[in-house]
């Protein structure tokens, strides 16, 4: 399996929201640590995001996608 | 704390729990889906009705995280001592060794299912014994869904007093009980009885599952034997030491099978042809493909090396003092919400104790497996690539869910929404709350995954309200725990370990909803038990 390939399927883009979530956790610490509401406001926000990617792809965008065809 | 514990605000804290039952078991969706939902109610109860900042959201979202990769280095060491065992092809080699070495099929599921379950739970836990056995039950023939069931409930009746303790010492810790101390004893005392409880039913569940009435006809004097050792060893043994009363009378079990089966009772082929949880084609399908030259003893090699590297680290106290000095752990502020919960800061949030956890005795016994298996050239040089490649893939998709469920049961315990449960329950059943105290263990185990995190939540509530209703702490400590123990065969968190080691990840709910209806009247039963001693 090459790189692209892996990155294509479902376990590949859950790999891709979690490494985005890391960042967000790094975010949020360095955030708290400096006392910087920014970087901790939006690393939470990142994380919702990232998080909500796979129930949204499998219960919203793939049965629009099924309906429109 | 000024927050207003009304019928509003309870619902409000049930909501995240509520929907994550719904979407799991009516919608079927899988965890990695209804977490994130679960997660963002939460976080709106949290912020409108539980006056919550975006400080404390984040602050515990990052706790969360730091939990959830404690435990997700687990997932990645089991799916990957899995892969290693697939590649070389030990799987067959364990099936037909087994089928050989246990002729009767039901003591052969009993055995991997439940008494090496049991003995993972004595040294290891965090969930170890779903995520190795699933794949070890798959190999015998076992169907993927049933490989998951059973694990799950043969290794939760160890939960409390598994992992060396380590749940127990959490609810001794936080309810101030003095080592061998008459409430101590009496407390422990009360935890095992019910534990043995629940520990015989599993047995007779996973005999029912097989094959019903004439399985459990069979099964009856294995289990009444392994029941007697495991659930009243450990009765025994609380009355002595509690850190190894569950690894021991495990250790016993495990023995003692292997004499069973020698026994007139079990030492001929015997199975049940039409076993809901047997898959027939696939014993039949995949019985060549063992390689001729490896031994039973060799497929075992990296289960026996996990066994035997957390033995030496985790019993042998100098080496367990040496191997816990590396620790990492990350500090957190303190953060209030409006109605003044508190949540206080933390220097060393959760440390992680790199060489005594669990993920490192399985990572080295994956790498030392691997290297014997390519010594003995049945793993080929061109595949360790592929093993990790796949090890990866299987972990990634229930890290998400791993991740969204620890986040969620973090920011419901930082804004008050737990306490608020458990509160409201207590205030408005008075008396009876008794019958529903093993619940709240439940709720604690079934939200946090963790036997000992439910302990550490609601150990000190639970002591407070045996107090305020002048009832024996001793019984309803005892109910907590036992409940969070059986709880933590419904946990989503646990679950998920197996549905990915099964390579059924999405089949969370179907699994759920069969283990509920076991577990919720036996903890019905745990409380009613709790209620006739307390009013004797």
């Amino acid at each position: 399996m090459n790189e692209q390939k892996f990155f294509n399927t479902r376990a590949g883009k859950l790999t891709i929201a979690f490494i985005i979530i890391m960042i967000a956790f790094a975010m949020i610490m360095i955030g708290l640590y400096k006392s910087q509401s920014i970087l901790y406001t939006l690393g939470f926000i990142i994380i919702a995001v990232a998080m909500l990617y796979s129930p949204v792809k499998t219960h919203i965008y793939d049965k629009l996608g099924k309906r429109d065809r | 704390m000024d927050i207003p514990i009304n019928f509003l605000m309870w619902g409000l804290a049930c909501l995240p729990i509520l929907t994550l039952l719904v979407l799991m078991i009516k919608f079927q969706w899988g965890a990695t889906d209804a977490a994130p939902i679960g997660l963002i109610i939460t976080v709106l109860t949290g912020v409108i009705f539980y006056k919550a900042d975006i400080k404390l959201i984040a602050s515990e979202s990052a706790k969360g995280i730091w939990n959830a990769l404690t435990i997700l280095l687990i997932v990645f060491t089991a799916v990957l001592m899995y892969q290693v065992g697939l590649e070389a092809k030990a799987f067959s080699v364990i099936r037909n060794g087994m089928r050989k070495l246990l002729p009767n099929e039901l003591l052969l599921v009993l055995t991997m299912g439940w008494i090496f379950e049991s003995f993972l739970q004595g040294i290891t836990g965090f969930g170890v014994p779903v995520a190795v056995g699933a794949p070890l039950l798959i190999g015998i023939g076992v169907k993927p869904m049933w490989a998951v069931i059973i694990p799950l409930l043969g290794q939760s009746w160890g939960n409390t007093f598994g992992t060396l303790g380590a749940a127990w010492d959490a609810l001794a810790m936080t309810t101030g009980l003095t080592a061998q101390s008459p409430e101590y004893l009496k407390t422990a005392f009360f935890t095992a009885a019910f534990i043995w409880f629940w520990n015989i039913i599993d047995g007779f569940v996973i005999c029912w599952f097989y094959g019903k009435g004439k399985a459990i006809k069979k099964g009856f004097p294995a289990i009444l034997c392994i029941s007697i050792i495991q659930g009243g060893g450990e009765l025994l043994l609380t009355q002595i030491n509690t850190t190894i009363a569950c690894f021991v009378p495990a250790c016993v079990s495990l023995i003692a099978v292997l004499l069973l089966s020698r026994t007139k009772a079990y030492n001929s082929e015997w199975c049940v042809s039409d076993s809901q949880i047997i898959n027939r084609d696939f014993s039949e399908s995949t019985s060549d493909d063992s390689p001729k030259d490896m031994k039973l003893i060799d497929a075992f090699i990296p289960y026996i090396l996990l066994s035997v590297i957390t033995l030496v680290v985790l019993v042998i106290p100098p080496v367990f003092e040496f191997c816990s000095q590396f620790k990492i752990s990350l500090s957190f502020p303190e953060t209030v919400t409006g109605y003044g919960f508190v949540n206080a800061a933390e220097p060393n949030f959760s440390p992680i104790s790199l060489f005594t956890h669990a993920s490192m005795f399985l990572f080295i016994s994956s790498i030392l497996g691997l290297l014997y298996y390519k010594k003995c050239k049945w793993i080929k040089n061109g595949s360790v690539k592929a093993i990790f490649i796949r090890a990866v893939s299987m972990t990634m998709p229930s890290g998400l869910a791993v991740i969204g469920l620890i986040i969620m049961s973090k920011i419901m315990s930082g804004t008050g929404q737990t306490i608020v449960l458990a509160n409201g329950i207590a205030n408005v059943l008075g008396g009876v709350y008794v019958i529903l105290s093993p619940f709240v263990g439940m709720l604690g185990s079934f939200m946090t995954g963790s036997n000992m995190s439910s302990n550490i939540l609601f150990s000190g509530f639970q002591n407070a309200t045996a107090n305020l209703l002048n009832v024996d702490p001793s019984v309803i400590l005892g109910a907590q725990s036992s409940g969070a123990s059986v709880g933590s065969a419904i946990s989503p968190s646990n679950i998920i370990l197996g549905t990915t080691t099964a390579q059924i990840l999405g089949s969370e709910g179907k699994i759920l909803k069969k283990i509920m209806v076991i577990n919720v009247p036996v903890v019905i039963m745990i409380g009613l038990i709790a209620f006739m001693i307390v009013n004797l």
